[in-house]
């Protein structure tokens, strides 16, 4: 498990993050250093290798969720078996409170429960756009 | 508050069904059967003071008010929307669109409802208007 973030293009203040085998263990903060606005722009949820269950990917208004109990800002559904791409085009989606996103990926359905991770390897793409103070 | 479908023409093999006024009880299996959901097109732009969520299930809606009430109810997808004029509001304040360019199945049917809070908290219904529009399938 481990996620790397890719500058695409300073001048743009976009990144790429890929999150490798993302778990009910959390990736925190993972545009960091976007410190005045976030805006998830892209996921991309590919289950093609985890055919057991549909998962779901947990994005928190957070730099340090407890998974299980931190209510999440956002959830997103990734079918079993396949990739499911989500497109959040104009603004995207923003996470104002704390201008950090955390992500994890569990098994149970959205809002604040559910601890236990993927059967299979799901692996996470995010783009995002943002700007710093 | 209304909920109505509308075909998208002949050679379109698409639906769209509105809601004007999302509020925290569901609208349950809004395309009758199971579906598949193609986008989303939010508007909180009534809204002056406060983010709003919407909250989608993958259930045939027997027994979702219920369980919305009991807070036993798991949404499968929580979208939020800002307010208008808040810090990083979209650049059309107050709409956001998502879609699934691959769709994404509900196979027990769709519903769904809006709050004002994150997570599965239904307690507060939106203030104001908040309206959706949604592309799915065309009806079988």
């Amino acid at each position: 498990m481990g996620g790397v973030t890719i500058p695409l293009a300073d001048q743009f203040a976009s990144r790429l993050h890929e999150a490798k085998t993302l778990t009910a263990t959390p990736l925190n903060d993972i545009f960091s250093e976007f410190d005045a606005t976030v805006k998830v722009k892209t996921v991309d949820i590919d289950a093609t290798a985890n055919t057991g269950e549909d998962v779901f990917v947990k994005f928190y208004d957070d730099v340090a969720p407890t998974v299980g109990t931190t209510l999440a800002h956002m959830v997103l559904k990734g079918k079993a078996g396949v990739v499911t791409p989500c497109v959040l085009p104009g603004g995207g989606v923003t996470f104002p409170t704390n201008v950090a996103v955390s992500i994890a990926c569990v098994q149970e359905k959205g809002g604040k429960e559910g601890t236990t991770a993927p059967s299979g390897v799901v692996d996470v793409k995010i783009f995002a756009e943002g700007t710093t103070v | 508050m209304a909920l109505t479908t509308t075909p998208l023409g002949r050679k379109v093999a698409f639906d769209m069904t509105e809601q004007t006024v999302l509020s925290n009880v569901p609208d349950v299996n809004v395309r009758a059967g199971p579906t598949t959901l193609y986008g989303l097109d939010l508007d909180n732009t009534t809204t002056s003071s406060s983010a709003n969520w919407i909250k989608l299930f993958d259930d045939t809606g027997d027994g979702l008010a219920a369980a919305v009430v009991g807070n036993t109810a798991r949404p499968d997808i929580i979208i939020p929307v800002v307010a208008v004029g808040a810090v990083g509001a979209t650049p059309i304040l107050g709409r956001l669109q998502a879609m699934w360019p691959e769709g994404l199945p509900f196979t027990n049917g769709l519903c769904w409802l809006a709050s004002k809070a994150a997570g599965n908290d239904f307690a507060a219904a939106p203030d104001d208007d908040f309206r959706v529009q949604a592309v799915t399938a065309e009806a079988a």
